[in-house]
Order: C-alpha cells, then sequence, then structure tokens
C-alpha cells in the first residue's frame, strides 16, 4: 500500500520485476541483433565494416525506446483500468440535488409535517410505510420501536440524505425538495448516534457546523452535553486533539460531543437519533433538562429505545416494520395496553418484587445524590 | 536508459505495507528505520538460511554465471565485427562466432531465469520461516508484553517489518550478479588494453560520485512527496468516512478548500521529486556520452596503431553503457539493507521476549471435578510498585454464582484474569480445584474455565465456526447451544442461517446478537466454571430481555464469577463481593448486604444496569397492572 501513495512510476511498484523483466527483453534484442547480423552478412557480403559497426551501435541505442514503449504499453493497460473506475466514480449523478433555481428555506412556524411518506432503500424492501405526524416549535415527538423499524430512516429523511419514495415531507408547507439542500440543512439539526470525530481539536469539532462560532457559544454548548466539566479537565482543554490520533473519548463522550456539536448552529428543527444510548442515566437526565432549556422553541424530533429518554414528549409513536402502530401521550399509550404498554413494563420490570425496604433505601440515596 | 523513477522508490523511509494513518498505531514512532550493517543481526538470520543450503548456492551460482554470459555478449559482438572486418576466412570465422553468440545468449536467459526463481523461492522460504515464528511466539507471550505495546507497533513488526526483510532478499542475489556484472566489465576492459580501460573506467568513479551527492537530496524530497500523499489521501479518506456529518453541517465547500490546499502541496512535491529523479539521467548520459568519446578518439586511434580491433572498440562502446545499471542497483540494495538490518533487529526483539508464563515441568492437569476458585491473601498490580489488589482473600464454592461489584478500577478485572492465569501474582496464590494456577497445566485450566468478555469478539468467519471456534463440536451441539441462549431465532432468520459469513468483528449483526453468540461458544466449550465480564454497552431493551434469559442458561450448574453490572444479576447471585480500591469491603448475598445501608446499597440505588431512573416524583404513573413499587 506504501508503494502505491510513492509518485507512480511505470512499472515502479515491483521494484526487482522491472529490471528482470527488462533483462529478458534485453535478451530478445540482442538475438534479434544477432539475427540481423547473420541476415546482413548473408545478403551483404560487400557490408563495409564501418557501416556494420554504426548498426550495431543503432540497435544498441534501440533498446531503450523499445523498453519505453513496453512501459507504456503496461501503464496504458493500468491506467485505462484505473481511469475507467475514476470515471465510474465521477459520472454518478446524485439523485437528492437542489432542483433548479430552488428558493431558500424561509420557514414561518417551523412547522414540520410527514405525509403519508412511504420509504425504500432498495425497490421491493420497503423500509417505510404510510408516516404521518406533525409538530410544531416548542413540542417534542417521540419514536420508539426495535432495532430495524425504520426509527434512524426517518431521522435520515428530514435532512434529505434520501428522498421518500411516496408521500411528502413538509416545513410550513413547503416540500422539503423544492427548497436549496444548504438552506434545508442549516435549518435541520441532526444528533447521530456516534458523533464522527474529525482529526482536530474538540473546539473545532464542536463547531463544525459554524466554524467561525465564539468561544461563548461553544462552551454554552458543551455545558448544554454536560461535556464541558470533562474537556476543562483535560490537559490540553479545548484545545487537546480527539479523532484518529488524539484523545480517547468514551461512547457517552462521544454521544455528548455529538449533541454538543449540533446545538451550536441553532437549528430550528433538531432531531436526536438515539443519541443518548450510551450515556449512564443520571447524567442523561441532565443532558435532557439542559436541552429542554435550548430546545425551547424548536421543534424536536427525539429517536430512542430507551423509554425515559421520550417519555415526556408531546406525542409519540411507536414503530414496528415501518409502520406506526401506536401514537398518543406516554399516558394514552400505557392505557392502550398494547406494544408500548409491554416495552414499559420490560423496562420497568426488574423492579419487581423490589422490596419495600429495598425501595426506601433507593428513594433516600437519589434523593440524597440530587 | 534506465528508469529512473524507479530511484523514487528509494525515499521509502517506513518499511513498505499496509500503513494505519494513526500516530498512536501504525508508524514506527521514534525507531530507528535504517540501521548500519551489524553481524549479529546478520548471523541470526544465517539460522534461517541453514535448512536451505542448496537454493542459496545455486541462486548465487546462477547469477554468476548469468554475470558472465552478460558480459560476454558485447564482447562477442565485438567479435563478430572484428571478423566481418577483417580477414578472408570472414565467413567462416563469424559462424563460429554468432554460434557462440547464440550459446551465450541462451545461457544468459536460462541462468537469469534459474537464478531469478531460485532466490525469490529461497527468500519466500525464509520469510515463511519468520513469519512462522513470529506468529507463533506471538500466542505464548505473556498478556503484560501485549499490554505495554501498541496493536499498531505489534502490527507494524509482523508486517512492514517482514516485508522489508522480504524485498532484500529477493533481490540480494541479483545485485551480487550486477556486482560481478561490473568486476567483470572492469576487468575485460582494463586487459584487453590498458590505457584506454583506465580512460574509460574514470567515468565510473565520477558516476558513484554523482550519485551519493544526489542520494540525501533525493532521499528527503521522495520523502516529502510520500508525506504530501499521505496527509492529501487522509483527509480525502476522513472527508468520505465522515460523509453524513460533513453534508449535515454543510461544511462541503470548507472542507473542499481544505483539501485544495492539501491536494496541491502535494503536487509540489510531486513535481519536486519528479524533477530530483529525472536530474539524473541527463548527468549519466553526459558522463556516458563523454566516455564514449573517449572510447573512440583513443580506442579509434589505437585501432588505427593496430593496437586493438575494431570490434573490441565497439565492445567497449557496448559496455560502457551497461556501468550504470549496476551502480544504481548497488546503491539502492544498500539502503535496502539498512532497512533490512532495521527489521531485522526489530524482528528478533520481538522472538527474544521471553515467555514468561508456562507449564511447570511437573504440571498436572486439571480434571474440573472440583470447580472451587480461592484467593489466598492475593497481592497483585499490572506495575509491582502500585498494587491493584491488595490481601484479597476469597472462596467460590462449587455452582456458585458469585458477582463482582465496584467502582472503576477496584480491581475486579484483575481477579478473574488472575483466575485464568493471564499474570502472576506477587503475592498469595489463586487456587482452581484447590490446586495453584501455577501447578496445572495451562491447556486444563483453559479447557476448565470458560471466558466470556465485555466485548465479543468475533472472527471472519460462519457464525457455526464462530461458535465452535477451538471446540470439536458437533453441528447438533452447536445449535443446541445457540437454543439454549435463544440466539437460534435470529440465527435461522438470517439468509444463511448458521452458515452466514460475520464480517470482520461480527460487523454485519447487532451488538446485542454479537453477546448471544459469544454466550454460545462459550457454552459450548461446556466448562466446568464460567467467567463473565458483563458487557456494560446499552443494548435495546428487546435484545436485553434476551441475555438476561440467556445468562440464566449459562449459569445453570457451573461455578460463576462475574462483574456484575445489570441489577437483575448482581441481586440473584448468591453471594456477592463488593471490591473498593484493590480490598474486599463487603461481601453477602443481597439481602443481608441490603440491610446493612453501606456501599453496596449505595450503589445499587444509584446505579442503573439495563434501566434507568423510574418514574415517580409526581410524574404520570402506570396505572395498569400493579407495580410493587409501593412507598
Amino acid at each position: 500500500m506504501a508503494e502505491s501513495q510513492a509518485p507512480a512510476a511505470p512499472g515502479a511498484p515491483e521494484k526487482a520485476e522491472p529490471n528482470h523483466g527488462m533483462r529478458i527483453f534485453l535478451i530478445w534484442i540482442v538475438l534479434a541483433l544477432v539475427a540481423d547480423l547473420l541476415i546482413w552478412f548473408l545478403w551483404y557480403p560487400h557490408l563495409p565494416p564501418g557501416r556494420l559497426t554504426e548498426f550495431i551501435l543503432y540497435l544498441n541505442i534501440l533498446q531503450g525506446p523499445v523498453r519505453q514503449v513496453i512501459m507504456i504499453v503496461m501503464s496504458a493497460a493500468r491506467a485505462t483500468t484505473c481511469g475507467g473506475r475514476l470515471f465510474e466514480i465521477l459520472d454518478v449523478v446524485p439523485t437528492v440535488a437542489d432542483k433548479p433555481n430552488a428558493p431558500m428555506l424561509a420557514p414561518t412556524g417551523g412547522v414540520l409535517r410527514f405525509e403519508h411518506v412511504d420509504f425504500e432503500y432498495d425497490p421491493g424492501a420497503p423500509v417505510l410505510t404510510d408516516i404521518s405526524f406533525e409538530i410544531g416549535k416548542g413540542k417534542t415527538l417521540g419514536i420508539v420501536g426495535p432495532p430495524g423499524s425504520g426509527k434512524s430512516t426517518i431521522a435520515n429523511l428530514v435532512p434529505r440524505f434520501y428522498d421518500p419514495t411516496g408521500g411528502k415531507i413538509t416545513i410550513d408547507g413547503v416540500d422539503i425538495r423544492d427548497v436549496t439542500l444548504s438552506s434545508l440543512r442549516e435549518y435541520v439539526g441532526l444528533v447521530q448516534q456516534e458523533a464522527f470525530l474529525f482529526d482536530s481539536t474538540v473546539t473545532n469539532n464542536v463547531a463544525y457546523a459554524d466554524p467561525w462560532a465564539e468561544d461563548e457559544r461553544i462552551v454554552g454548548a458543551t455545558k448544554t452535553a454536560q461535556l464541558h466539566e470533562y474537556i476543562d479537565h483535560l490537559p490540553g482543554g479545548y484545545g487537546t486533539r480527539v479523532g484518529e490520533r488524539g484523545v480517547a473519548l468514551s461512547g457517552g463522550q462521544r454521544q455528548r460531543m455529538s449533541i454538543a456539536r449540533g446545538v451550536v448552529p441553532g437549528p430550528g428543527i433538531m432531531i436526536f437519533d438515539d443519541s443518548t444510548a450510551a450515556i449512564d442515566a443520571v447524567t442523561e437526565k441532565r443532558v435532557r433538562d439542559s436541552l429542554a432549556e435550548a430546545t425551547k422553541a424548536k421543534a424536536t424530533i427525539i429517536i430512542a429505545h430507551r423509554l425515559s429518554s421520550l417519555m415526556h414528549a408531546d406525542e409519540i409513536i411507536l414503530l414496528e416494520e415501518g409502520r406506526i402502530v401506536e401514537r398518543g401521550t406516554h399516558a394514552e399509550l400505557l392505557a392502550l395496553g398494547g406494544e408500548y404498554f409491554d416495552l414499559y413494563s420490560l423496562q420497568t420490570r426488574t423492579e419487581q418484587g423490589l422490596s419495600v425496604a429495598d425501595a426506601k433505601i433507593r428513594r433516600k440515596v437519589t434523593e440524597a445524590a440530587e | 536508459m534506465s528508469d529512473f523513477a524507479m530511484d523514487r522508490d528509494m525515499g521509502a523511509a517506513p518499511p513498505p505495507g499496509p500503513r494505519k494513518r494513526n500516530a498512536n498505531l501504525g508508524t514506527a514512532d521514534g525507531e530507528e528505520i535504517f540501521m548500519s550493517f551489524d553481524t549479529r543481526i546478520v548471523r541470526r538470520f544465517s539460522a534461517f538460511f541453514k535448512p536451505h543450503p542448496w537454493s542459496l548456492i545455486g541462486a548465487l551460482v546462477a547469477a554468476i554465471v548469468s554475470s558472465f554470459a552478460s558480459v560476454l555478449i558485447p564482447v562477442m559482438i565485438g567479435q563478430v565485427v572484428t571478423a566481418a572486418t577483417s580477414g578472408t576466412n570472414r565467413l567462416h570465422r563469424v559462424d563460429m562466432i554468432i554460434i557462440g553468440l547464440i550459446v551465450a545468449v541462451i545461457v544468459f536467459t536460462i541462468t537469469q531465469l534459474v537464478s531469478q526463481w531460485l532466490s525469490t523461492k529461497l527468500a519466500q522460504k525464509v520469510i515463511f520461516d519468520v513469519r512462522r515464528a513470529m506468529f507463533e511466539h506471538f500466542q505464548t507471550i505473556a498478556l503484560s508484553f501485549m499490554d505495554k505495546t501498541h496493536v499498531g507497533r505489534i502490527m507494524s513488526r509482523l508486517q512492514g517489518d517482514v516485508n522489508a526483510l522480504q524485498d532484500f532478499l529477493e533481490s540480494t542475489t541479483s545485485t551480487i550478479g550486477d556486482f560481478v556484472m561490473l568486476i567483470g566489465i572492469v576487468v575485460y576492459m582494463l586487459v584487453l588494453n590498458w590505457k584506454l580501460g583506465l580512460l574509460t573506467l574514470m567515468v565510473l568513479p565520477a558516476l558513484i560520485g554523482i550519485r551519493a551527492v544526489w542520494l540525501p537530496y533525493s532521499k528527503i524530497t521522495f520523502r516529502r512527496a510520500r508525506d504530501a500523499s499521505s496527509i492529501a489521501n487522509g483527509a480525502l479518506a476522513e472527508n468520505i468516512n465522515g460523509i453524513r456529518t460533513v453534508q449535515e453541517t454543510r461544511r462541503e465547500a470548507m472542507n473542499f478548500e481544505l483539501y485544495e490546499e492539501k491536494a496541491r502541496d502535494n503536487m509540489k512535491a510531486q513535481v519536486d521529486s519528479a524533477f530530483l529523479a529525472g536530474l539524473m539521467s541527463p548527468a549519466v548520459s553526459i558522463l556516458t556520452g563523454v566516455a564514449m568519446a573517449v572510447i573512440i578518439i583513443v580506442g579509434g586511434g589505437e585501432v588505427l596503431k593496430g593496437e586493438l580491433q575494431v570490434g573490441a572498440m565497439v565492445a567497449y562502446v557496448i559496455l560502457v553503457q551497461r556501468f550504470f545499471e549496476p551502480v544504481r542497483m548497488l546503491s539502492m540494495q544498500y539502503t535496502a539493507l539498512q532497512r533490512a538490518m532495521a527489521a531485522g533487529y526489530r524482528i528478533f526483539e520481538v522472538l527474544d521476549v521471553s515467555v514468561s508464563i508456562k507449564n511447570k515441568p511437573d504440571a498436572i492437569a486439571l480434571t474440573g471435578e472440583d470447580s472451587t476458585i480461592e484467593f489466598d491473601h492475593v497481592t497483585f498490580g499490572y506495575n509491582p510498585d502500585r498494587p491493584v489488589l491488595k490481601d484479597v482473600s476469597l472462596k467460590v464454592r462449587p455452582r456458585q454464582v458469585v458477582a463482582l461489584v465496584g467502582p472503576t478500577g477496584s480491581g475486579k478485572t484483575s481477579i478473574i484474569s488472575l483466575v485464568r492465569r493471564f499474570y502472576e501474582v506477587d503475592q498469595g496464590r489463586v487456587l482452581v480445584g484447590g490446586h495453584d494456577v501455577r501447578d496445572v497445566t495451562l491447556q486444563s485450566l483453559g479447557k476448565t474455565i470458560g471466558m466470556v468478555l465485555q466485548e465479543p469478539f468475533l472472527f471472519t468467519g460462519t457464525i457455526e465456526e464462530n461458535i465452535r471456534y477451538a471446540s470439536n463440536a458437533t453441528h447438533e451441539e452447536v445449535v443446541a447451544a445457540a437454543t439454549a441462549v435463544r440466539a437460534h431465532d435470529f440465527i435461522m432468520r438470517l439468509p444463511k442461517g448458521y452458515g452466514t459469513p460475520l464480517g470482520q468483528r461480527g460487523g454485519n449483526i447487532s451488538l446485542g446478537q454479537r453477546q448471544l453468540l459469544s454466550f454460545a461458544r462459550a457454552l459450548v466449550i461446556n466448562p466446568q466454571i464460567l467467567i463473565l465480564d458483563e458487557a456494560t454497552a446499552n443494548i435495546d431493551s428487546f435484545t436485553e430481555l434476551e441475555i438476561q434469559r440467556a445468562l440464566k442458561a449459562l449459569f445453570a450448574g457451573r461455578t460463576c464469577l462475574v462483574i456484575a453490572h445489570r441489577l437483575a444479576t448482581v441481586r440473584d447471585a448468591d453471594e456477592i463481593i463488593v471490591l473498593q480500591q484493590g480490598r474486599i469491603v463487603e461481601q453477602g448475598p443481597h439481602d443481608a448486604l441490603m440491610a446493612k445501608a453501606g456501599l453496596y446499597a449505595n450503589l445499587y440505588a444509584s446505579s442503573h444496569g439495563s434501566f434507568d431512573d423510574l418514574p415517580g416524583e409526581g410524574e404520570d404513573r402506570a396505572d395498569k397492572g400493579a407495580f410493587a413499587l409501593q412507598t
């Protein structure tokens, strides 16, 4: 692999090979030389000696260009293959692109609506079927469901990483396919489960969406994500390198970085895709509380499998195999006594059989901690 | 007329082979890349050559013969010219010489091929043995070595250094051949006409001198080109890997600018390097041209005087053009030699690491009848000055489930490492089945103790192969184990069932499913003792329940030592051992410890295992069903 990074010279990768190959070729040249000599000799017995010498020396010189021609032929073959692959990539037409003359998104009320949205990655394998919901400023939507039910897909559709195959998605009535991608993505903040950390400082990673953000905003974001204290205690502070070559962060810390990054630009719609799964519950509660403050005026979607993360939502939808099977507030869903209820009891089931004494102690300690 | 671009590979500083771009891992930071010739290393290597004496001799002989042949050819061409231009019997004499020439050519071809083939074969055999020795050794080296060394360094040894060695070995015989050829040319030129020979040969030191001056500059420039290329590629790779984030944060334009800068730097570095590489060619051509002029002028004079044959002059002209190739090959080989020395040094460094944990000469095999685990006043530290366990004594009775709990760093992982004898205690003893672990064979210890670790390491291979792993389980046994841990259903739902190939590290199935597979693997071995380090990673509740049930199946009828995180696991254990800062502070079953209202009670109340803070405190509560949380 290191060889491919070296300035590519024809035949360079295998150091010894071309030399041997060329030597073999040399032999053929020599043979040709000999053959020619024979011919010359038998047919031109009166060849002046000088001419013969001349001829031999010319043949000697000929070796060089012949070798070059061979190398060019070899590298031409390689170039064609590689070039072919390059053009394959360059020729890919992006399926999700701005419509010509698309206007910028001008949100008025910040209401996100999914209208009978269908989606499939591959034709014939529907991932989402007939998804409809609506959320407005200051409201929260919770999405829950078993793995593979399509939760993350919904999250990916809002910033238009993919386009729905059926139905439409609108913001304040405007189809998101009709506005510029850049304005859409400025308005929609997606906090993913795993923050991709770039090979740079903490500051640069957190401010990735807005590299010119003032320090106060950056610190504000990390404080919201409950990460500020940890960063402050690092020997390099905010200048510490993270990412491939840097300090290794735990899963929970990476998720909080993701949250901080999502909060910095101040989008109007925020989507949290299972972004607190690796954070312990105590810290998660703090994150949630401070996020609630920060997202007061935004429309928020929380995708999680831990019910405590989204029990407070204004509406919760339960997905199963791409369809909404139950929806409502937490209380309404419990009252239904269906899937949601089962999930809830599953998550609190271990508390069954908790003795009175245990519960008392538990309470005491939890209260003391707060 | 050689390809000077090949010289650019000489700038190769790190040994060739897959390189990780992570400074913490891959590159040999601070390690010697080039080392001077060290006879000790050569001597150790000769041990690897000893089993293949004939290949070595054959390759060398063939190389030398081919060198002679390759010098002979121009000489004979010269003879042809001479014969053709003088005498009356010329046709007859020419025929003889031409036959001789053809023979020389054939000999050259054959010996070339033979030498190349033999030397490659030899190099491969030696490398094979080196690789095998390294791999074998790594398997047995104590974990303490592995702890201190980055994975990347180890990979660098196994791949990069061995590759550097291979490159060197493969081209060594041909280099020796080149050297012989050079000597042959020099000898011929001097012997035939020492005056002309000497004049012509003056070109040689000039060539060597120019190359020596050019080399240091070129190394720097080539290395810079290599680094620039790395940086640009790295930036591209990072952008592609994080493309979701890049698109989400609308960084496409800015990242493009940043990348363009790096690409431009790279272009400049490559151009510089090409220039430098190209510099040699005209220099050599000029020198060669000068030499040819000398030959013709002085040689011509000699011919006219009758002191030299015309053909010999022709031979000189052809031979002088063959000078540079061997000089170049030799200097390239010298660099390769230095790299190979450094690589050899590091390889032997690894092979010399002593295996500290091995079987005692009279070690007995554990039968597993008695599966008691006992710690007798054990003190232990990864670093002997900093003990992680202090005077720890505990006992796990047969078929008991004992849970280890405690804050991070309290010594839980050390305990299970010691039971399995991954490390040796500093003081005290660890007993399994009544025997000190140092008195039993490592193999029997491994068979008796099954381990399930936090991060299940799954290999490329099918699901069945991963479950079966080192045991000789039949397909039915594998299925039975999978069923017992409730993995059978999801396996059957996969396209190829048990034959589904797993990606690297088991990437194509979820974390929870990987856990279940590692349970099945432990079950298939059917060990008497089970050590479990519960995973803390958050798994979705749907799989969580399956795992809890699977654990029950796993524990049944075995002696279990568990580092527990799930409250359910802890609560159901026969005995709980609470560790803090390397000491046991509390011990006993759940109810007893809760009654104490001490550290355990605190931990229990505030930790959240697979669920989290309950609703309560005035929020909406479930109406359906009665939950026993009464206060």
